[in-house]
C-alpha cells in the first residue's frame, strides 16, 4: 500500500473537511446518552469542475493511482494550508506530549514573538502516528520562540521531545469511502464534474 | 465486572467513550487487540487497533443451565487471521480468550485500568465471505465458550463400565449406571442381598 500525494497544480470547485466522531446515541422519554467508540477522525471531500476530456488525465491519473480503498492520500485542508498566525520556520516540540494530550508546546528559536491562530493546523507523527490536529486558541510564542497551544483532536499517540511538528501544508492520510471511478462524458468531449469524498484513515 | 469509582463517574456522564480489549491466548502466542481506531498500551502489553476486531457479539440470557457463546467477528483481510482460520485447530480450540472493559475520558485516555468482563475458551473459527463482485464483505467469526462449556460434554466425559471394568474386571459397580441416568423415576433401589451376589 503507497501513500499518494495530492498534486498541488490541481484545482477543485470546492472543498470540504470535517471531524467525523464515532458516536451513537441512545435516547428514550426519560433520558439520553451518546456513546464514543473510537477517537475523531478527519474527512474531507472535493469537487472537480467539468472540463473537456483533453485535460482531465491528471485526475484520472489521481483517482486510479489510489487503487480504490488500497493506498492512502496525502491531504492537506486546502483553505488553510500555512497558518494565519505568523509563526514559520523549523518547528519541533519542547516537551514530550502524551498520548490523549489536546495541547502542545512546540519550539522555534527564530520564531520569538510569533503568533498562531485559532483554526490553525499542525502536522505531527509520521507513519500509522501521522495526525492534523488544530489549534483552539490564538497563542503567542515567547522571547526564546517557545509557544504552548491548545489543540484538537486530543492525540491519538504519544510525541517524543523534539518530535518535528508541520505547519506547511500539514497532511493527515485519507482513504476513499467508496471505491469507484467513473467519468461522465458529454457531447463535444466535455467530461462532467465530479466529487470525490474521504475519511482519514492511517492503517498502512 | 467491578469499575472503580473513577470509571463509574465517566459512564454516568451524557456523553461516554468506552474500548474493548481482547485477549487471545493462540498456541503459538497471545494477541491483544483494542476496539479503538489507535493502539493503547496498558498491562506491559501494545493492544492494536485500527480495525482488527469487527464485531463482539452479545451475551444472551437463557432458562436452564445453556451455556451461551459469545463471537467475535474478526479482521479477514488481515492475513494471520486468515492462516489461523485454515490452519492447525489445535492453535485457538480450548485456548483462553479474555475480554477487557474500559470507560474512557473525553480524550481517549483510559480510566484507570481495564477490568475484565468475559473470559471463555476458544471453540470455532470459521471464515466467510459473501456478496457480489465489488460489493463483497468478509468476516472471520470466531466463537467462544464460557466455563460452562465443559457441561455440555458432561456426557463424553463420564466413565462407563467399560472403561471401570479395564482397570476392576470383577466390578459390576457401573453395571447399571446408564439404567440410572436414563430412568431416574422408575428406579429400584436393591437390597443389600442383591448387591451381594
Amino acid at each position: 500500500m503507497s501513500i499518494i500525494s495530492f498534486p498541488a497544480a490541481l484545482r477543485v470547485r470546492n472543498f470540504s473537511w470535517s471531524q467525523l466522531r464515532l458516536d451513537m446515541a441512545f435516547k428514550s422519554a426519560f433520558g439520553s446518552q451518546s456513546l464514543e467508540v473510537s477517537p475523531p477522525l478527519w474527512e474531507a471531500s472535493f469537487e472537480v469542475n467539468a472540463m473537456y476530456e483533453q485535460h482531465i488525465g491528471a485526475w484520472q491519473s489521481l483517482l486510479l493511482s489510489l487503487k480504490g480503498q488500497t493506498n492512502q492520500l496525502a491531504l492537506w485542508n486546502f483553505a488553510r494550508p500555512y497558518p494565519l498566525g505568523t509563526m514559520r520556520g523549523e518547528m519541533t516540540l519542547n516537551l514530550a506530549a502524551a498520548q490523549g494530550a489536546e495541547s502542545l508546546s512546540i519550539i522555534a528559536a527564530t520564531e520569538a514573538s510569533k503568533t498562531l491562530k485559532a483554526g490553525d493546523f499542525l502536522g505531527v507523527g509520521t507513519g500509522s502516528a501521522k495526525q492534523v490536529v488544530m489549534v483552539m486558541e490564538d497563542a503567542v510564542a515567547d522571547g526564546s520562540g517557545i509557544i504552548l497551544v491548545n489543540t484538537q483532536p486530543a492525540l491519538r499517540n504519544a510525541l517524543l521531545l523534539g518530535a518535528s511538528v508541520t505547519w506547511d501544508k500539514p497532511t493527515a492520510l485519507f482513504r476513499r469511502k467508496d471505491s469507484k471511478s467513473t467519468w461522465i462524458y458529454q457531447p463535444g468531449l466535455i467530461m462532467d464534474g465530479f466529487s470525490v469524498a474521504l475519511v482519514e484513515d492511517t492503517r498502512t | 465486572m467491578n469499575l472503580t469509582p473513577g470509571q463509574q463517574t465517566e459512564l454516568e456522564k451524557p456523553v461516554v467513550r468506552i474500548a474493548f480489549f481482547v485477549e487471545f491466548r493462540f498456541l503459538t502466542k497471545t494477541v491483544y487487540l483494542s476496539s479503538l481506531g489507535q493502539t493503547i498500551s496498558w498491562g506491559g502489553h501494545e493492544w492494536v487497533g485500527f480495525g482488527a476486531i469487527g464485531n463482539i457479539g452479545s451475551v444472551d440470557e437463557s432458562l436452564g443451565t445453556a451455556a451461551s457463546a459469545l463471537t467475535f467477528q474478526l479482521n479477514l483481510a488481515q492475513i494471520e487471521w486468515l492462516a489461523l482460520a485454515t490452519g492447525d485447530t489445535a492453535e485457538y480450540r480450548g485456548r483462553d480468550a479474555k475480554l477487557y472493559f474500559c470507560p474512557l475520558n473525553e480524550s481517549f485516555q483510559l480510566v484507570d485500568t481495564p477490568v475484565i468482563c468475559w473470559r471463555g475458551t476458544m471453540d470455532t473459527m470459521q471464515a466467510s465471505i459473501t456478496g457480489e463482485a465489488g460489493d463483497a464483505s468478509a468476516a472471520l467469526v470466531l466463537k467462544c465458550e464460557t466455563s460452562a462449556y465443559g457441561l455440555k460434554r458432561k456426557s463424553s466425559l463420564r466413565l462407563n463400565a467399560m472403561q471401570h471394568k479395564q482397570r476392576h474386571p470383577l466390578d459390576t459397580g457401573f453395571d447399571y449406571l446408564v439404567d440410572l441416568l436414563g430412568n431416574p423415576d422408575g428406579n429400584i433401589w436393591v437390597s443389600k442381598l442383591f448387591q451381594m451376589r
